[in-house]
This record gives structure tokens, C-alpha cells and sequence, in this order.
């Protein structure tokens, strides 16, 4: 059986068409992190670490991206299977871990022996050990090597993959991405909100990062760079949203470490039909949105009445890059077209 | 204080009244327990039986050790055992308060005596601060049993105050200290407040409208009339933080940092990863069980674990998510089963759940279909899994399922 | 503890700022409504000037004020529109040059814009020009809102450049939407801001260049541009030129009050209610509803709620005193109940001694009495703030540190709400 899948790279605004091959009903990403370096408006050089998509496991001929690749399950009668082949480029151990979705071939979860890296337990704590801390969610892929997860009974939605090993410096470094179950809706933006602090970054690149180190935890974390789909304004082009008499789905990620608040300006309230994948039974009619630190929200914009540029920011004001003066951070719009002649006739069943 | 260039009248008008008043310390203080005759006392975490409860809890000071082994001064409350008689209390209970405070456990309809005694602060000779219980969310309250210390009288150092409480609403509550908040609650002044519904005394074999068989010994979280808010497991999930600096500053008498205050050791139930996971009690320095309670979740598959979940930092918002795959489903909030008042089901299912100081939620994780094996309970504010300066500490525990 | 600064004070200085604020503040308070601007038709400018804080500070602030007027005010006028109704509002910059541009966005509006000078988020006022940027829009839905600056807003909210906006339903004045579940004895707003000083210091000195607002850092909190307790100050107070409006909520058992809040700055703020739960009636303008007509049929109880930056939220909340176990009056067997009081409660024994005042402090809203309406004996020095045995329920953000001003305990995100006695005035 021979399979075509089309990847919307959307933090790339392009598509990337991969050829399955097999009788397998997975679908199968080769993921591989790396460190690489971005570069924000500002023109400051920032270490981090990121995902790219390969044609094999270990090609390494993806491009490494922050946010990650944006990977798709189907859903249809044979793929609910999502299977990631994780390569590991970076000099610590990492895994994968998506909220909402249940990996089915955890190996882990893995503890050390304190803050030590010497690992001394899977699956469950030594028995009557008190002081192991667990170091991933799941079993580890370490440095140069190859591991596989796989989620046999994909959820519908938008959710949000990332780094299950010390989760707070791997997802601070930029291992996140979007993963959305079900197909994708013609007329939907990803919006896509991360930050940057350059402290933990450097720190981790210059081998500054660690128990004794001089950054040993990300408590003081601060960040000055405020992203959306891995770009601050005015880097951030406006986002084609689709046409003025259509519905739009906004699919809103926050893999950032605060709370944001997206907010749409000059356009009728959104209505917020999900979150973290989970419909609610009644929309909610919104100008703000609650994006806390790992959520994903879904919301519609219905028919908007004209077309145009319509601003959407961060409410919480990180309007900034490391405190410049002019405009910045989580600020884009949104490019409504011209409306269409024929009036589409689907209905708002986004994620059943 | 810092210097400030002051106008004459913003002095006037707007500094100086808002003061407490402290009044002249008399020296006839008593230790005095008000609990009428044929109640019954209760102890932490354990509901009495009878209509009629009493407690006597100290506000007072005391240490702990936080994840990373850093020793932390706080105040907080603490439980005097029954019997003990009201003279040996000053004398037995100074530098015995517990992060968290004790657990009060009541059943609705029961009146509660509870006795607070401030036995002073060990530590700080010099200060005479009052305390006060303040039950958080209690609904329909009156200024005299509020604990708030503006429209109210608050029992000072030496001194004994009986708060009175019909508990009439069950739910997962909360009480703190509301003197000086900022300061007493961040130093730890908190402690979880449950109330079981009448529904868990419903006669065996009830027939609900919608068909549920209420069964003798089920336990709800509120009076749902449904069986939706059944539960066979429930844990605290009480999340706090304390900022080094600020109790530090308190401990060696310096000015306190205010507008500095920071969340530094985010924690579950009083204790930062892995500590939150040591089911014995973390003794402090004087070899007193200081921090009693654990946050180690653990059920059989297929059980229903309910959460009792509140934020009381008085710095942060906390996230809550966990790794078992299953939704949390929300049935309460601030004490109230999340229904309308036309009777819609307010319910809902999430992956991370926020809090913001001051909300209680209880939670229903469904087991059902989870393997075997351990799970996390933990923020999504990935910062907060933190020690201080440690990481992989802070605010995460975990998840045993049998 | 402020124990420091409680030594600083002189008693005596202390009662007269105590008769001072009863004068001018609680027993003088107007405030049973919001107050306003109201028409169709709104000339702002955008000015300097500056506010006075509870600790006795000064800051330099960006503000929007009546063109009619001479002064900025923090926050802008609160425009009071009927639904239905077109709305111009003008803005010009009488700014510095230095601050740049001006403009004002309506978040929840669908806005026209015309004159001034293109910006990012909408049409700006330039500096110094006569030319004004004009802002047209129909007041479309009922409900509470606000506006602030869509210029740099990450600089000029924080400055000050901030307002609330109510449009009444046509159901008439007292209801907060169209519909009969919305219905309140009283309304009071809560537009909650925060301040982080170092900026307005910065821009007071005109080191622009200093401001970095990736450093955000708030240590000040204000409800409709004041802290506590000024907040409990009359609204247009004189002391206080560029902060006119109070947050002083009083009522009588039984009535339903309407609390708008709004969250003007860029923190959000769990705002907590002491006394009993609120009534979840609507976000951003929108009521809880499972469908048109409903009414707010979704609406939740609770005792607090996040507001967050950018965000209206409307509650209801009332209060009897049914339950409590005791008679809330402290009747005698045979006496008469008090309107609306709970006939199961009366006459029920006060259950506890309260001990001996000499072991107690006695706070200052304390009335010397457990009963509602009732005075007992005050200890020599006590101010008396509570001029009718009112009961005060403190109505706070619980991020508890946001309870000051600028590390001066009490401060902040405070007001007090009043139960009066029945029979109360209330103007
Ligand atoms: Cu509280
Ligand atoms: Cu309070």
C-alpha cells in the first residue's frame, strides 16, 4: 500500500508532501532534535534547540524548526496510529511527551539518583526511595541514538508535542510543536505562541546549565523575546486567514513557559469551541483568550464582516523585543480575503 | 521604610487610617477553648460524628525544610490534641505550627467550635502580631466569624478566639490567616477545609432520579442527586509557594519585601518534588513532624480519584496537568458543584487546569482503562518545577495506579 | 508586617486622618452608581499629569481627559453609551513629543476610523496637531468593555492610557443585558490596572531610553485608578484631581449587585469575594448563554475569578445572612425579624463569648458588636469607621501581595463592601 501524506509546514508557509511506504496503518514522522541558532528581529543570535522532519530515521536532511514540524494524524478509518521515530542529536538525553494523548509504548518513566544522571529506575520508583527524581515522562532517546513512540489511539484535535525529559529546560531550549488529530480544516491559522530567554539558552549551549552550574533551574526565568509560529513581529508577516464569508478556525498553541492572552481586534467576538482537544458544549463568545502555559484553543471566527487586516496580539502586552522601543513580540494580523461566491455549506463539526 | 517625598496631606488622608489598630497589651491573656457540652472533638483530617464539632488549633511559628533542603521559617497553624488542658497550651505548643495547617473535616449540618489560640511568635519576641481563621468561601458569613481583621476582633498573642460555622454547604474549602494577608499567608498560614455532602448518608440502595443506586459508604463530592460527582479515592492537591527572601527577611527581623515577593519553592501540599512523594512526615530541626502530609496519589484502575485542589499562593497562577492520558473533569469551583442556576451541567473535561490564588477546584480523574504503573501530577509552568535554584523539583508528585 | 511604619505614626495624627476620611469619605460617599460621561458624542485628549498613590507617592502618568477639561485622569472617562446608539469619540495628542503618537482601540467593537495618521493597530493622533483622529462606532451589544491606547500599548497602557466603557441594554437601566435575569439594585465597576514604577520614573526623567518593558515588573495595584483605601474616597474627591473615580460598594440585605470588572493592565487578578458567592453573568460583553434568549443560563457561582488583561467579567452577588445559625440581629425571643431576615435563625443565641477586649485587636471597620446594626463598646483611640454597624466584606485580589502599594501593606487591589443595616441610607 503506498500513501501520500501532505504536511502543512505551516510555521513555514509551505507544503511538504511525504511518501509512505508499507502496509502499516501509522503514521510514521522521522523526528530528529538539534541544536541550531535563531535569529530574532533585533538581530540577536540565539541558541536553541529544535526538531526537524526526515524522510528516514537519522536522514537528517529535515530542516530543524522552532516550533517543530507540524505533524497531522488523520484519523480516517485506518491511521489513529501516531508513530515518531525520535533521533537525538542533542548532547542530553530527550523523549517526546504530548499532553492529552496516551503514549502506548512507554518504556519509561525513567529516574536518576537524585540530581545525578545516573539513572536508576524505569517504569516505577525504587521501592522506598524518596529522593530518585524522574528526569522523562517516557523512555529516553540518548545522544546519537534512535527511539520510537508511538500513540495507538490518536485524539481528535490540537495538541502539543514537546521534550518529556526535564521538561523545563528541554521546552525553554525550543523542543515543541504542534501535533493536530483529525483532518485539517480548509479554512484554519496556526498560531503558535512560544518565548525566549536567552539566559537559559546561552546557558545551556555554553555548558552553563546543570546542578552547581551557574543556571540551575529556570525559576528566574525571564523571557525577552515573545514568539508567535517561532517569529516575533515585525519578522511576523500578516497570516492568510481565508475569505470574508467563510468560518475560520484559529488553532491557538502556547508552548511558552506564561500565560498569554490573544486577542482579535475590530472583528466580531471569536467563538471558542475547544481546548487541550476537548469540546466544550457551548462555545464561549470571546475577545480574549486564556492561553496558559501548554494549552492549545480552538476558536472560530464566523463569517467576519469584511475583509482586511485585523490585528491579533498578545493582551498581556509582550509587545516587545528585549525591550525595544518599537513594536514587537506577539503581534500579527490576520488577511482576510475578498469574500467568496459561493457560500460554503459546512458546518462548525471542526473536530468530531 | 524607604524615603518617600510625601505631600502633608497624602499623609493625612491616605496612609495613616488604614492602620490596624494595636491596642495596649493588657497582661490578663487566657487561653480559653469554647466547646459546648456533648460535642465531639475532632482531629486533623478525620471527620467527627455528632451535629456538634469542636477543634483547637494554635497560630503561632515554626521551620520546615523545603526540596532542596533549604530550611524555611514560617507561621502557620498547628492542631493541640484534644484533652490537653487550655494552661499547658502556651507552654506545649510554641514552634509546633504545620505547613499545611491541620486539615479540618467536617459534615454538612455540623456546627463547628473552633478554637484558634495565638501562642505567639517564638522567633520574633518582637512581634505582636494577632491571627485570625478566615474560611475561605464560606457562604452567607458574618465579619465576627470571617477572620478578617478589619471588621472584626482578632485574638493577640496569649489570647484565645472561638469561631463559630454551621456548615451548611459541602465542598472543598480552604482557611487561612487574614491578618496582615500579604505577609501571614505567604509565611504559610493555610490549611485545607473539606466538607462532606448529606448525600454520603443517604439510606443503602437510594435510587437516584436518573437511575444511579446510591450504595452505603459512597462517598460525592456535593449533593449531585446524580451520582456525577462520586469518588473512591480523594487527595489533597494544596498549592502554595514560599519565596526565600521574604521569610528569611522575617525570620532575621528585616524590612519585609513586598513588592519584591516571589514564588521561589513552588510546592504540593507544603512540599517541593520529590518530597512530595515521601509518604512520612518531614521532620524539622527540632525533630517535629512539621510538614505531615504527603501529595503521593495512588488508586486501583478503575477508581475514581477526586482532587481537592486550591491555589494559595499569594504571588503566582498555577497550572495542573497529569500524564495518565484520562481528562480531568471539573465538577466544583470555589465550593460550588459547577452547575447553573437553571440546573445545566457546568462540568467540564480539560488536560491542564489553571488556578489562580484564591480558587478551589475539585477534580475527578476516571482510572478506567489506565495501565498499571506511575504517572506525574504537574504544572505545565514549566518554571515552577523548580526548588529554588534545583531542578527537576518544585511543583510536580506522582501518580500510582495499581 | 509593617511594623515599622505603625511605630512611624503619632496616635493623635492618627484620629484626625481617621475623622478626615469619615467626613470626606465613607459617611460623604456618593457612589451607588457608576459614574461617567454619557451622550453619543465623546472630544478626548491625551495628556500628562500626575496620580497620588496610597503610600504617599507621585506618578507621572499618560491619561485620556475630557477636551472640555484641563487634565488627563486615570482611568479615562468611563463612557456610559445606550445600545443602538452611534458613537464618535475624538482624540488628540497634547502629549510630549517624545511620547510619539496616541490612539485608542475598542476591543469588542467594530470600529471606522478616520483623520490622524495611520498606525499598527488602528488611526493615531499625532503630537501637537489639531488634527484629531475620530473613532466611529455603533454600540452594538450590551454589556462592559474598555478601550486603551493602540499605540506602543505596552508602554502607554501601562502609562495610564486606559478606560471602561458600559453600553445599557434597552431592557432599561437596571439590567446589565437584555434579558430579566440580568436585573441589579446597584452597580459598581472594577477596572483593575497595575504599575510597575521604575517606568514611570524613567519617563518622568525622560530616559526613554531606559524603558524596557520586557522587564515588566508590577509592584502597584489600582481599582478605577486608586489604591486602597483611597478607593474608599468619594468619587470627583479633591485631594485626589486626577483619579475621580472611587470603588466603595455599599447596599442592604437582600439586593443584587452588579460588579463589572474589567482588566485594564497586563497581569491577571483572582478578585475574591468575602461575605458569599457571586454569580457569573457574562464575559467580554456576552452573557453566559446556551442560546439566544436564554438569558444567562450558563451563569457559574463561585468566590473568585481570574480576571485577565484584556477581559471584562460581570457578576452578581447578594447577600442575607440566611443560615448562619444565629440571629444576625441579635433579637430577643418575641422581637419582630428585620426585612428579610431568616425566620429560622431568629432569635438564636450569638454562640460563643467573645473574649475580654484587653486580648483582642479591634479592627477598624468593627462596629464593637457581632450584629449587624449594632455598636458595641469601642476601645479609647478606635476610629469608628462604621457609622451605621454595617458588616464589611473585604472584596480583594487574592494574589495576596497585590494587596499593597509599592511594598506599603495595606495597599492595592482592596475595597470593602458594606451591608448596611436595613433602613440605611444609601445615596
Ligand atoms: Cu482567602
Ligand atoms: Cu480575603
Amino acid at each position: 500500500m503506498l500513501k501520500i501524506k501532505c504536511l502543512v509546514a505551516g510555521f513555514m508557509a509551505a507544503a511538504l508532501c511525504l511518501v509512505l511506504v508499507g502496509t502499516s496503518s501509522a503514521v510514521v514522522y522521522n523526528l530528529r532534535a538539534e541544536a541550531t541558532t535563531v535569529t530574532m528581529p533585533d538581530g540577536t543570535v540565539i541558541p536553541v534547540w529544535g526538531y526537524a522532519l526526515d524522510s528516514a530515521p537519522g536522514a537528517g536532511d529535515g530542516q530543524i524548526m522552532v516550533p517543530g514540524p507540524l505533524l497531522t494524524v488523520p484519523l480516517d478509518e485506518t491511521d489513529t496510529t501516531l508513530t515518531i521515530n525520535l533521533t537525538n542529536k542533542l548532547p542530553r538525553p530527550t523523549s517526546i511527551d504530548i499532553v492529552g494523548q496516551v503514549m502506548t509504548n512507554n518504556l519509561g518513566p525513567v529516574w536518576t539518583d537524585g540530581l545525578s544522571d545516573s539513572v536508576i529506575s524505569s517504569g516505577f520508583r525504587p521501592p522506598d526511595n524518596y529522593t530518585a527524581r524522574m528526569r522523562s515522562f517516557a523512555h529516553e532517546t540518548s545522544p546519537n541514538g534512535t527511539q520510537t513512540y508511538e500513540w495507538t489511539n490518536v485524539r481528535p484535535g490540537s495538541y502539543i508535542y514537546k521534550s518529556g525529559t526535564n521538561p523545563a529546560m528541554q521546552v525553554a531550549m525550543g523542543l515543541y510543536g504542534g501535533l493536530i488529530g483529525g483532518s485539517r480544516y480548509s479554512k484554519e491559522v496556526i498560531l503558535f505562541f512560544s518565548e525566549i530567554d536567552p539566559v537559559i539558552n546561552n546557558a545551556v549551549a555554553n555548558g552553563n546549565y546543570g546542578p552547581g552550574l551557574p543556571v540551575s533551574s529556570l525559576i528566574d526565568y525571564h523571557p525577552k523575546y515573545f514568539l508567535i509560529n517561532g517569529k516575533a513581529y515585525p519578522a511576523l508577516q500578516p497570516l492568510i486567514a481565508g475569505h470574508a464569508n467563510q468560518n475560520i478556525l484559529l488553532r491557538f498553541f502556547n508552548a511558552g513557559l506564561e500565560t498569554h492572552v490573544p486577542t482579535l481586534l475590530n472583528m466580531p467576538h471569536m467563538s471558542i469551541v475547544a481546548e487541550d482537544g476537548i469540546r466544550f458544549r457551548y462555545p464561549k463568545r470571546q475577545v480574549t483568550i486564556e492561553l496558559v502555559a501548554g494549552k492549545t484553543v480552538d476558536a472560530v471566527l464566523q463569517q467576519p464582516h469584511a475583509q482586511g487586516q485585523f490585528s491579533l496580539y498578545d493582551r498581556r502586552l509582550n509587545l516587545t523585543n528585549a525591550g525595544s522601543a518599537t513594536p514587537g513580540g506577539m503581534l500579527t494580523a490576520l488577511q482576510i480575503q475578498e469574500p467568496l461566491v459561493l457560500v460554503p455549506t459546512y458546518q462548525l463539526l471542526l473536530l468530531d | 521604610m524607604r524615603s518617600k517625598a510625601r505631600g502633608k496631606w497624602t499623609c493625612l488622608v491616605s496612609i495613616v487610617p488604614i492602620l490596624l489598630l494595636l491596642l495596649a497589651a493588657g497582661p490578663a491573656r487566657a487561653v480559653l477553648t469554647q466547646c459546648p457540652p456533648g460535642a465531639t472533638w475532632i482531629s486533623p483530617g478525620q471527620a467527627g460524628t455528632g451535629n456538634v464539632v469542636c477543634m483547637h488549633i494554635t497560630g503561632g511559628d515554626g521551620f520546615t525544610y523545603m526540596g532542596d533542603g533549604y530550611e524555611q521559617y514560617l507561621l502557620s497553624f498547628g492542631h493541640v490534641t484534644p484533652g490537653v488542658p487550655d494552661a499547658q497550651v502556651l507552654a506545649n505548643y510554641t514552634l509546633k505550627a504545620t505547613f499545611p495547617a491541620p486539615t479540618i473535616v467536617l459534615k454538612e449540618g455540623q456546627e463547628l467550635y473552633l478554637t484558634m489560640t495565638n501562642v505567639g511568635m517564638t522567633m520574633r519576641p518582637d512581634l505582636f502580631d494577632p491571627h485570625s481563621v478566615h474560611w475561605h468561601g464560606f457562604k452567607n458569613a458574618a465579619p465576627i466569624f470571617d477572620g478578617l481583621p478589619e471588621p472584626s476582633p482578632t485574638a493577640n498573642m496569649g489570647a484565645s478566639f472561638t469561631y463559630y460555622y454551621k456548615a451548611r454547604h459541602p465542598g472543598t474549602f480552604f482557611y487561612h490567616c487574614h491578618v496582615e494577608a500579604a505577609e501571614h499567608m505567604q509565611m504559610g498560614m493555610i490549611g485545607n477545609l473539606w466538607v462532606l455532602p448529606a448525600q454520603n448518608e443517604l439510606p443503602d440502595s437510594t435510587v437516584f432520579p436518573n437511575g444511579f443506586i446510591h450504595i452505603q459508604g459512597n462517598k460525592y463530592a456535593y449533593n449531585d442527586g446524580d451520582g456525577s460527582t462520586y469518588y473512591d479515592r480523594e487527595f489533597a492537591v494544596q498549592l502554595t509557594g514560599f519565596d526565600p527572601a521574604f521569610h528569611d527577611a522575617s525570620l532575621f527581623v528585616q524590612p519585609l519585601p513586598f513588592a519584591a515577593m516571589e514564588d521561589k519553592y513552588p510546592m504540593i501540599n507544603g512540599r517541593g518534588y520529590p518530597d512530595t512523594i515521601n509518604p512520612n512526615p518531614i521532620l524539622n530541626r527540632d525533630g517535629f513532624a512539621a510538614q505531615p502530609m504527603h501529595a503521593r496519589i495512588s488508586a486501583n484502575a478503575g477508581e475514581k480519584i477526586l482532587l481537592r485542589v486550591s491555589n494559595i499562593s499569594t504571588t503566582d497562577f498555577f497550572t495542573i496537568t497529569t500524564t495518565l492520558g484520562v481528562p480531568m473533569k471539573v465538577v466544583g469551583n470555589g465550593a460550588q458543584i459547577l452547575r447553573s442556576p437553571t440546573g445545566q451541567d457546568l462540568s467540564y473535561e480539560t488536560f491542564i487546569l489553571n488556578t489562580a490564588g484564591g480558587e478551589h477546584y475539585d477534580v475527578i480523574l476516571n482510572t478506567a482503562g489506565v495501565p498499571q504503573g506511575t504517572y506525574f501530577l504537574y504544572t505545565t509552568d514549566l518554571k515552577f518545577l523548580s526548588n529554588n535554584q534545583q531542578e527537576r523539583g518544585g511543583l510536580m508528585t506522582e501518580i500510582v495506579i495499581n | 508586617m509593617a511594623k515599622y511604619l505603625k511605630i512611624e505614626i503619632p496616635g493623635t495624627l492618627l484620629a484626625a486622618a481617621v475623622l478626615l476620611l469619615m467626613v470626606v469619605g465613607i459617611a460623604g460617599n456618593a457612589a451607588a452608581t457608576i459614574v461617567g460621561e454619557t451622550g453619543t458624542s465623546f472630544n478626548l485628549v491625551a495628556r500628562t499629569g500626575n496620580i497620588i498613590t496610597s503610600d504617599g507617592d507621585s506618578f507621572l502618568m499618560w491619561g485620556y481627559g475630557l477636551e472640555s477639561g484641563t487634565s488627563m485622569q486615570y482611568p479615562g472617562p468611563t463612557l456610559i453609551l445606550q445600545e443602538g446608539q452611534t458613537i464618535t469619540v475624538t482624540l488628540k495628542n497634547e502629549l510630549p513629543a517624545a511620547a510619539g503618537n496616541v490612539s485608542i482601540v475598542f476591543p469588542g467593537q467594530i470600529v471606522t476610523a478616520s483623520g490622524g495618521a495611520q498606525g499598527l493597530l488602528t488611526r493615531e493622533a499625532v503630537p501637537g496637531s489639531a488634527n484629531a483622529v475620530t473613532y466611529t462606532f455603533v454600540a452594538k451589544e450590551p454589556g462592559t468593555y474598555m478601550y486603551h491606547s493602540g499605540t506602543r500599548p505596552d508602554l502607554q497602557v501601562e502609562m495610564g492610557l486606559v478606560g471602561a466603557i458600559i453600553i445599557r441594554p434597552k431592557l432599561g437601566a437596571k439590567y446589565a443585558y437584555n434579558h430579566a435575569n440580568t436585573r441589579f439594585d446597584r452597580e459598581f465597576l472594577y477596572l483593575l490596572t497595575e504599575m510597575d514604577p521604575r517606568i514611570h520614573r524613567a519617563i518622568a526623567f525622560g530616559q526613554y531610553n531606559l524603558v524596557d518593558t520586557s522587564n515588566y515588573f508590577a509592584t502597584n495595584w489600582f481599582i478605577n485608578g486608586r489604591n486602597f483605601p483611597d478607593v474608599m474616597q468619594a468619587n470627583y474627591v479633591a485631594t485626589l484631581p486626577n483619579q475621580p473615580y472611587n470603588c466603595q460598594p455599599r447596599m442592604l440585605p437582600g439586593e443584587t449587585v452588579l460588579l463589572r470588572f474589567i482588566g485594564g493592565g497586563r497581569d491577571p487578578h483572582p478578585m475574591h469575594e468575602h461575605g458569599n458567592d457571586f454569580s457569573v453573568l457574562a464575559v467580554d460583553g456576552r452573557m453566559l448563554q446556551s442560546a439566544p434568549g436564554k438569558g444567562a443560563d450558563l451563569a457559574w457561582m463561585a468566590n473568585t475569578i481570574r480576571v485577565l488583561p484584556g477581559q471584562t467579567v460581570d457578576v452578581t452577588w447578594t447577600w442575607t445572612g440566611a443560615g448562619i445559625g444565629w440571629d444576625i440581629y441579635g433579637h430577643l425571643p418575641g422581637q419582630q425579624l428585620a426585612p428579610g431576615e431568616d425566620p429560622a435563625d431568629h432569635a438564636k443565641p450569638f454562640p460563643v463569648v467573645i473574649p475580654p477586649r484587653d486580648e483582642l485587636t479591634f479592627g477598624q471597620f468593627y462596629s464593637g458588636s457581632p450584629f449587624l446594626g449594632g455598636m458595641g463598646e469601642l476601645p479609647t483611640g478606635h476610629p469608628g469607621f462604621n457609622a451605621y454597624g454595617g458588616f464589611f466584606y473585604m472584596w480583594h485580589s487574592h494574589t495576596e501581595k497585590e494587596l499593597t502599594s509599592n511594598d506599603i501593606w495595606p495597599g492595592g487591589l482592596v475595597s470593602f463592601m458594606i451591608v448596611e443595616p436595613p433602613g440605611t441610607p444609601i445615596p
